[in-house]
């Protein structure tokens, strides 16, 4: 009988968003390879909740998963280091990272967890606001801000923001209901989740992009050892499409954000030097020492992501 | 022959009484502590409000302690609703029949009722242990310790299978 | 087990613990838990602390029992017996005036409560003794106390309103509005209803002589003004925080924590409710009702994981996305669906399960999702006056123990009809529901 895998992510399914057109194309790949696998996907959150997905995945409940790797800092602190402020800053120096000793880190810490890393994605995210744009730190002082992890969190609370917590899939109506001034959350998300009906101005990841962060496609190591070798390798490969299919749609990601919220009048700006430079500095006295101080190998992870060149 | 016997039945029934009377008593005072969480998760919003409108200021803990608070507070209280017969059911078939096939029936749907019970006890105390040992934390920005969240969901939920007992032997008695 | 066979040994089983007296919750979760650990193996019991935990501990779920709260608390108040008093002394005249005060005093306590079992229960303590006394026929009492409780849940603030904003993503503050015209609408089917039934019993203008009434009249007038000066506090408040979550201002969590704060002050200012007993009787009430529905939502999501975890869902909705009928004949089903549903279940349990499967369809089918909302609350308020489960006939058992099923169902029934003619005349009037939050929101 087939093997039949369960996906389980919280994006939009069938509408366009890259992590769900991710999984979608390993679920064709592998149907065509044709060795008794088959890969269920649940999208939207119609499975597990966002938040879910890891324990679930490390108990082997769920299969597999497209997961903001972030989302799981409660269980492992260090995770937090994939959505830092400014540790990345663009989609290039993100390739060099998937080689780095930071990612072999993080993903020492993914595999004794019982997890397996099927395909790397970074995203590059921004800012978008109905009040004002966020450019400088002064700009975020008064609004109230979605963050999508702590360490953004405590850099935007320093900066002057009031934090308001919750997953990208309830930025929409926050800021329709005027909970949430502003938000950062991934350019995939920023259009999948029709941020731009919200909002007045964007901050597009551009040449200084702040904000980004991991979201791999992770098998449950359980469901990896029940699968035979031509499973297995027929699943790599899926990956490995996958994975290039993300890094050649990455860029143009970003693009697309900013042509969509300005076709829908909404202003799109982004960081100079300086701005990026200004949070940096910010972000180094808080979520930065926060993080060295509060996880055991926090300072050489980032050692190790700054070391990249 | 018979003395003993009757001796043993009436302490038996006195131990029985006992323990209902226990359980009650148990259930009213998690009652109390879950009327004063929701009451302070009132209140951490109504400060959070002030904070965030009138000073301006940034706000860190008080969502998540108010979700944690009356969460806490809801299954604290289960007992306690379960021995006022709050939860709801529908007793049609049951009011309906007499005698064996009566008690046979509120039995039964007593006995599905507890084992769920047991289960979602088993399940909550796992998970404090699996919380506590692994130092598992809740990952947002204020990021205190998940277990102390969890705890009242043990608590609340052992409690309710004791209570559950107490009602099925309040029924037979 | 394919999914379809899996579906109905689901719902069979649900039903037959239900039947033999099972708490609905924990009939809920134990067929729930039964099905993923055949399906998925026992390991599953280890994780169910988990997956019961995350359902509850959100910040949206949280806003309930605030709002029950602040509902408990002007219930507890004699806000009910002051509301009451005033309507009757204007109302009281008119054939079936009684009566039509009493749906009266139910929608303006529903705009004051989420819940539609606490709007019952605070009208129809005063109520229904009232009608009773005065000569009413049972069935007349019974009903219009019944059938004026469920607009708890469709005139703003709403439980289940905010459940479903959860459930299907939309924008809590406008489900709200779009529920408060189709509330006073259903009002006034309710009031031509008693006037008509009233008729057809020969009228009950009043039992009293016309000099009894006058005098009693001129006595009440002052007591009635002090009334009424007493009941616009919590008026002020409750608007205040609606106003605050429609403009954007608050989440419903933070309006719902100001407002029961807020209640619970007014109530102890106003009434001088400042003993231990009243308070007691506050919290004991807010904390009765939300716990039953709270762990109804728990169970009821585990019940919906357990659903898609076999795939049931899926088939099901694909079942339905697939039928190639007419957008009109798909919404008739739908209605049915609900209605059938509504029988069995509370409405927060129907919500949370089928909400999530019902929206991509009717959204597919281009159907307003604010619309559908309001469709579906009348649905599940038919369901808390029809047997066997209708959490507001519960109520009225409880408050008038004396008063034959029979009779509160005959006079429940052409309330049920009334609803029934409300939802047709949203389908032909969709207007009356996107209407207001269309002026207010869309600014
Ligand atoms: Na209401
Ligand atoms: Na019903």
């Amino acid at each position: 009988a087939d093997t039949t895998l369960r996906v389980s992510h919280q994006f939009p399914g069938g509408k366009g968003d890259v992590r769900d057109e991710m999984v979608q194309l390993m679920a064709r790949e592998v149907k065509a390879a044709d060795v008794g696998l088959e890969l269920q996907i649940y999208p939207g959150q119609s499975l597990f909740k966002a938040k879910e997905q890891w324990g679930a995945l490390v108990r082997g409940r769920l299969d597999m998963t497209s997961l903001p790797l972030d989302y799981a800092s409660g269980r492992h602190p260090e995770f937090s280091a994939t959505l830092m402020p400014g540790l990345v800053r663009s989609h290039e120096r993100a390739q060099r990272l998937n080689d780095s000793k930071f990612m072999d880190m993080i993903k020492t810490v993914i595999n004794d967890a019982g997890v397996r890393v099927l395909a790397d994605a970074w995203l590059a995210g921004g800012f978008a606001s109905n009040a004002q744009c966020v450019t400088s730190p002064d700009t975020v002082q008064g609004q109230t801000m979605r963050a999508a992890g702590p360490a953004f969190d405590e850099m935007l609370a320093v900066a002057g923001a009031s934090i308001a917590s919750m997953p990208s899939s309830e930025i929409y109506t926050a800021m329709q209901t005027g909970v949430l001034d502003g938000a950062n959350t991934s350019s995939g998300s920023f259009v999948s989740y029709r941020i731009y009906e919200q909002v007045t101005c964007l901050t597009a990841p551009g040449e200084n992009a702040l904000w980004f962060m991991y979201e791999p496609i992770l098998i449950s190591e359980q469901s990896w050892s029940k699968l035979n070798e031509v499973q297995q390798s027929a699943l790599m490969a899926a990956a490995e499409k996958a994975e290039t299919y993300f890094a050649k749609e990455a860029a143009g990601l970003d693009q697309k954000m900013a042509d969509v919220f300005a076709e829908n009048g909404v202003e799109v700006v982004s960081m100079s030097p300086e701005d990026y430079q200004a949070w940096l500095d910010i972000a180094k006295k808080s979520s930065y020492k926060t993080f060295a101080e509060n996880v055991p190998n926090g300072q050489a992870l980032i050692d190790a992501a700054l070391a990249v060149e | 022959m018979s003395q003993p016997m009757t001796h043993s039945i009436a302490s038996r029934n006195s131990v029985i009484a006992g323990y209902i009377r226990v359980m009650d008593t148990l259930a009213i005072v998690t009652a109390v502590i879950a009327a004063i969480l929701l009451a302070l998760g009132v209140l951490a919003v109504v400060q959070m409000v002030f904070t965030r409108y009138v000073l301006g200021e940034s706000t860190i803990w008080q969502t998540e302690f108010t979700t944690y608070a009356i969460t806490a507070a809801m299954l604290l209280a289960t007992p306690y609703v379960l021995k006022t017969g709050g939860h709801v059911a529908v007793t049609v078939l049951p009011d309906a029949l007499h005698g064996l096939p009566k008690r046979i029936m509120r039995l039964t749907a007593s006995l599905v009722g507890l084992s769920f019970c047991l289960a979602l006890a088993y399940g909550s105390w796992y998970y404090v242990y699996e919380a506590y040992t692994m130092a598992w934390t809740t990952g947002t920005v204020w990021n205190p310790p998940l277990w102390p969240a969890v705890l009242p969901m043990a608590v609340g939920a052992s409690l309710l299978s004791l209570q559950y007992v107490a009602e099925i032997l309040r029924g037979e008695a | 087990m394919d999914p379809v066979t899996s579906g109905i040994l689901v719902v069979i089983a649900l039903l037959v613990l239900m039947a033999i007296g099972t708490p609905i919750a924990f009939a809920l979760g134990a067929v729930a838990l039964g099905a993923l650990m055949l399906d998925r193996g026992v390991g599953e019991l280890i994780y169910f602390g988990e997956t019961f935990f995350g359902n509850m501990a959100s910040f949206g779920f949280v806003a309930i029992p605030m709002f029950i709260l602040m509902g408990a608390a002007v219930a507890s108040s004699p806000t009910g017996r002051d509301l009451y008093r005033s309507l009757d002394l204007w109302m009281g005249k008119l054939p079936g005036g009684l009566a039509i005060s009493n749906i009266a005093a139910c929608s303006i306590f529903a705009a004051l409560s989420g819940s539609s079992p606490a709007t019952s229960a605070a009208i129809g303590k005063l109520g229904i003794p009232e009608m009773r006394k005065r000569g009413y026929p049972d069935g007349v009492a019974a009903g219009c106390i019944a059938a004026g409780g469920t607009l708890g849940i469709l005139i703003p603030p709403s439980v289940t309103m905010i459940v479903y904003g959860i459930s299907t993503e939309t924008s809590i503050g406008r489900l709200f509005i779009a529920g408060a015209i189709p509330g006073l609408m259903l009002a006034g089917l309710f009031m031509v209803w008693t006037l008509i039934a009233c008729k057809l019993h020969g009228g009950y203008s009043s039992a009293n002589p016309v000099a009894q009434a006058a005098a009693q009249m001129k006595e009440n007038v002052e007591g009635n003004v002090k009334a009424l000066i007493r009941v616009l506090p919590f008026m002020v408040v409750v608007s205040g925080i609606l106003f605050a979550l429609y403009g954007g201002v608050a989440t419903p969590s933070e309006a719902a924590g100001v407002g029961a704060f807020l209640c619970l002050a007014l109530a102890i200012i106003v009434y001088r409710m400042w003993q231990a007993k009243p308070i007691v009787t506050i919290m004991r009430d807010a904390l009765r009702e939300s716990v039953m529905i709270m762990l109804i939502i728990a169970c009821a999501e585990i019940f919906a994981f357990a659903l898609s975890s076999l795939f049931i869902t899926q088939t099901v909705a694909g079942a339905i996305a697939d039928l190639e009928v007419n957008r009109w004949v798909l919404m008739g089903i739908i209605n049915l669906f609900l209605l059938v549903s509504g029988f069995f279940l509370p409405p927060v349990a129907v919500i949370v399960m089928a909400a999530p499967i019902l929206l991509p369809i009717i959204l597919a089918a281009n159907f307003d999702p604010y619309w559908f909302a309001v469709i579906l609350t009348i649905n599940l308020e038919i369901g808390l006056i029809t047997p066997p489960v209708g959490l507001n006939l519960f109520i009225i058992k409880g408050i008038a123990p004396d008063i034959a099923l029979r009779d509160i169902l005959l006079g429940s029934l052409p309330y049920a009809l009334c609803m029934v003619l409300g939802i047709l005349l949203l389908c032909f009037f969709p207007d009356i529901v996107t209407w207001l939050p269309d002026l207010i929101m869309e600014s």
